[in-house]
């Protein structure tokens, strides 16, 4: 999948749009990830997920400076990302299908 | 059998009452049609979807949103048997239309991003849960007939 020039513009203008609301936006998109789509908490045992909880706040901030690295490297996505995906794929295991699960929270946060 | 809390079916009632559905219908179908271009081979029959502009412009686009709204106000009205009350559009879908059943999928992410659009803060994380379990519901009862 290619991004096109005009892609590329459209999600630097957002991203800009977003500003330095990267992590609350992130905290938000992953609670409503794990309220609505409940089978994607199995990946986190670990953390307290009820609502306002601090390891959710900083996985936000995780999934925003991911986001800002990405936002900042649309030319290179594959090497930009490359880390994370080793570590998603190899490490944590993640099923990818959860990854559209997130995204599309993230776009609810959005609107 | 689906089971929903009354707390589910306030929130799904909640949402449709502030629903639009001549606007809401429009903007979900083209926002799938221009985010998911794959959704285009189903609306030869529509005329110019050419670009972002022109399917924002059809009238044939805009008139299906609002007919799929319809659609989805069924289910919300019968909403302890949505896979009986769907069972014929589901037979339309399959054997009539062609349609694959991912694509449901898509139409429902693009209604959800439109409603959360227009009822920002109030559509909370909950009053999102309910919505996405209502939709996962009508999606499966679509996709039953298909073999």
């Amino acid at each position: 999948m290619v991004l096109s020039a005009e892609d590329k513009a459209n999600v630097k203008a957002a991203w800009d749009k977003i500003g330095g609301h990267g992590a609350e936006y992130g905290a938000e998109a992953l609670e409503r990830m794990f309220v609505s789509f409940p089978t994607t908490k199995t990946y986190f045992p670990h953390f307290d997920l009820s609502h306002g909880s601090a390891q959710i706040q900083g996985h936000g901030k995780k999934v925003a400076e991911a986001l800002a690295t990405a936002a900042s490297h649309l030319d290179d996505l594959p090497s930009a990302l490359s880390a994370l995906s080793d570590l998603h794929a190899h490490k944590l295991r993640v099923d990818p299908v959860n990854f559209k699960l997130l995204s599309h929270c993230l776009l609810v946060t959005l609107a | 059998m689906v089971v929903w809390t009354d707390q589910e079916r306030a929130c799904i009632q909640d949402i449709f009452s502030k629903l639009n559905y001549e606007v809401a219908g429009p903007k979900a179908l083209q926002r799938a049609l221009i985010v998911y271009p794959w959704t285009q081979r189903y609306f030869a029959s529509f005329g110019n979807l050419y670009n972002a502009e022109a399917i924002m412009s059809n009238p044939k686009v805009a008139a299906h949103g609002v007919v799929v709204l319809h659609g989805l106000d069924r289910a919300m009205k019968n909403m302890d048997d949505i896979k009986n009350t769907y069972a014929e559009l589901s037979v339309l879908h399959s054997e009539k239309l062609h349609v694959d059943p991912d694509n449901f999928r898509l139409l429902a992410d693009c209604l959800t991003i439109v409603i959360a659009a227009n009822m920002g803060t109030s559509f909370t994380a909950d009053v999102q849960a309910a919505w996405q379990k209502f939709l996962a519901v009508v999606v499966s009862a679509l996709r039953r007939q298909y073999h």
